[in-house]
């Protein structure tokens, strides 16, 4: 049944996205032309060179302010209004519809970051960035290799905190979301209130972890001289473990607040 | 199990209203029972609490004997009385995904009805009129072959002569095993398809019947005696 409600997840999803990344993609394509035939430069073609250029940039904007928006109101809509009825309604589990939309809303929002990632990189990329960035790619390995330092677990610890970040922050917004709805005229009042209300804890909860992380640094530099590659990977990789713990703990926080109410105070109008 | 909706002590309370009050209640299986009563007197709430959409306060409710679930969904079709289609969607959409979440669905009937009724099915939910919607909601509500249906205020924002479609498509859409629970205040519409009546006000259940006894032992037509209990 995940399976089904995840396909029809993307079907309601796919509308909201896919026009904006078309958009993207052929003001990049355009921006591009006119950067390598150096529109900007003719008299003429200066003006529209520079509003594509413009329009590129908001381009960029909303794509990132689509997948907040889509992640807000697909949860919305679809559970909290009068579409909630059929969703609810469905023999399918409370874990199953949350986690369809969780699921869904982080695909798309890596897409988002992906899109506007090689986006840029296809605007800029010219044959000394490129041969630089080849250059950097195949020294890196062997350079980490030689400082004793485990390149695939440092990425791998990094791509895990920000897929664990966005998950916990999609979780929150959903957790806002169901607290808010519990008042009947103040939802995004309430609803936003609490958003600004998690945010304090975890910032609190982070304050908290900070002495931690400063104490280990100020060990590793009270050795004496300066650090090793070796003790900065370390520090770098263990503070990301820290962050991964952070965001896997509040996002089990917000998962079980979204799942609760919905279960227990889910109040259709 | 005899009975397909039962309710013991049911109690529910909202923010300042005591929507239901302690109700006993026991639906058998194979009948059509209307759910009569006043506006805002728990009708809505009480079907709410069997399709899970809201919890008890206090005391239980069991379809076919399982507290409201995904098995019970699996089993009971529910019209809401508001329309609940998704407006992006085209009509072909939504037979789509009720085939896809529901066993019970039975695509060729839904097919069937549509077609007698001129709705083309691509057309967007969204360019439809409310009596429209309410006509696609309530065949896809009938085109599952479901062990009890829970339909609340299907004829409230139709025409007359829908009204009678409506009315034909429940009795004709059902099986003899199955029970339809139909909540109404347009009484006189519905008295000549039902088998049983539950009167419910402020929360309560006030009365209990088979329209046969009161047409016989009262000598009165519900739609009268609904008057003469409710009155104002």
């Amino acid at each position: 049944m995940l399976g089904k409600l995840i396909k029809y997840e993307f079907k309601g999803t796919a509308r909201l996205y896919l026009p904006f990344f078309a958009l993207l993609v052929l003001l990049t394509v355009v921006n591009r032309l006119s950067l390598q035939f150096g529109l900007g430069n003719s008299e003429f073609l200066e003006i529209p060179a520079v509003i594509s250029m413009m329009l590129y940039i908001v381009a960029v904007v909303a794509v990132f302010v689509i997948a907040m928006v889509a992640t807000i109101q697909r949860f919305y809509k679809n559970f909290m209004t009068d579409e909630g009825y059929l969703m609810f309604t469905l023999p399918v589990s409370q874990d199953g519809l949350i986690l369809s939309k969780l699921i869904v809303a982080t695909i798309w929002n890596i897409f988002s970051v992906l899109i506007a990632m090689v986006s840029l990189f296809f605007l800029l990329i010219d044959g000394d960035i490129w041969s630089a960035m080849i250059e950097v790619l195949w020294r890196l390995p062997s350079l980490a290799a030689a400082n004793g330092i485990n390149l695939f677990s440092i990425c791998a610890v990094i791509l895990l905190a920000m897929l664990t970040s966005l998950v916990a922050g999609i979780l929150q917004i959903y957790a806002s979301i169901v607290i808010g709805c519990m008042s009947s005229r103040h939802k995004l009042i309430l609803g936003l209130g609490v958003y600004l209300g998690f945010n304090v804890v975890m910032q609190t909860a982070s304050l908290v972890m900070l002495p931690f992380v400063t104490n280990w640094f100020t060990a590793i530099t009270e050795q004496g001289g300066s650090p090793t590659p070796v003790q900065v990977a370390d520090f770098f990789q263990g503070t990301m473990l820290y962050g991964i713990g952070f965001s896997l703990v509040f996002g089990a926080v917000f998962y079980v607040i979204t799942r609760l109410m919905l279960k227990k105070k889910l109040n259709l109008e | 199990m005899e009975n397909i909706l039962e309710c013991r002590g049911l109690i529910k309370f909202f923010p300042n209203c005591l929507a239901l009050n302690n109700v006993d209640l026991t639906v058998p299986k194979g009948r059509i029972v209307g759910l009569l009563g006043p506006n805002g007197s728990g009708k809505s709430t009480l079907i709410k609490l069997a399709n899970g959409l809201l919890t008890p306060t206090q005391g239980t409710i069991l379809v076919d004997g399982k507290a409201p679930g995904i098995e019970t969904k699996k089993i009971v079709s529910y019209l809401p009385e508001r329309t609940y289609l998704t407006e992006w969607m085209t009509v072909q959409d939504m037979l789509d995904l009720f085939n896809d979440f529901y066993a019970d669905f039975n695509m060729e009937k839904a097919r069937d009805m549509l077609a007698r009724l001129n709705i083309q099915t691509k057309s967007r939910i969204k360019t439809m009129s409310k009596g429209t919607k309410e006509k696609v909601q309530l065949i896809l509500v009938m085109s599952r072959e479901a062990q009890l249906y829970l339909l609340d205020e299907p004829i409230g924002g139709v025409d007359p002569a829908a009204r009678d479609y409506i009315l034909n498509t429940i009795i004709g859409n059902y099986n003899e095993n199955a029970t339809v629970l139909i909540s109404t205040h347009l009484i006189s519409d519905v008295e000549q398809i039902l088998d049983d009546v539950i009167f419910i006000n402020q929360g309560s259940v006030v009365l209990t019947s088979s329209v046969d006894d009161i047409r016989e032992k009262q000598d009165k037509s519900v739609d009268a005696l609904f008057r003469e209990v409710f009155r104002c």
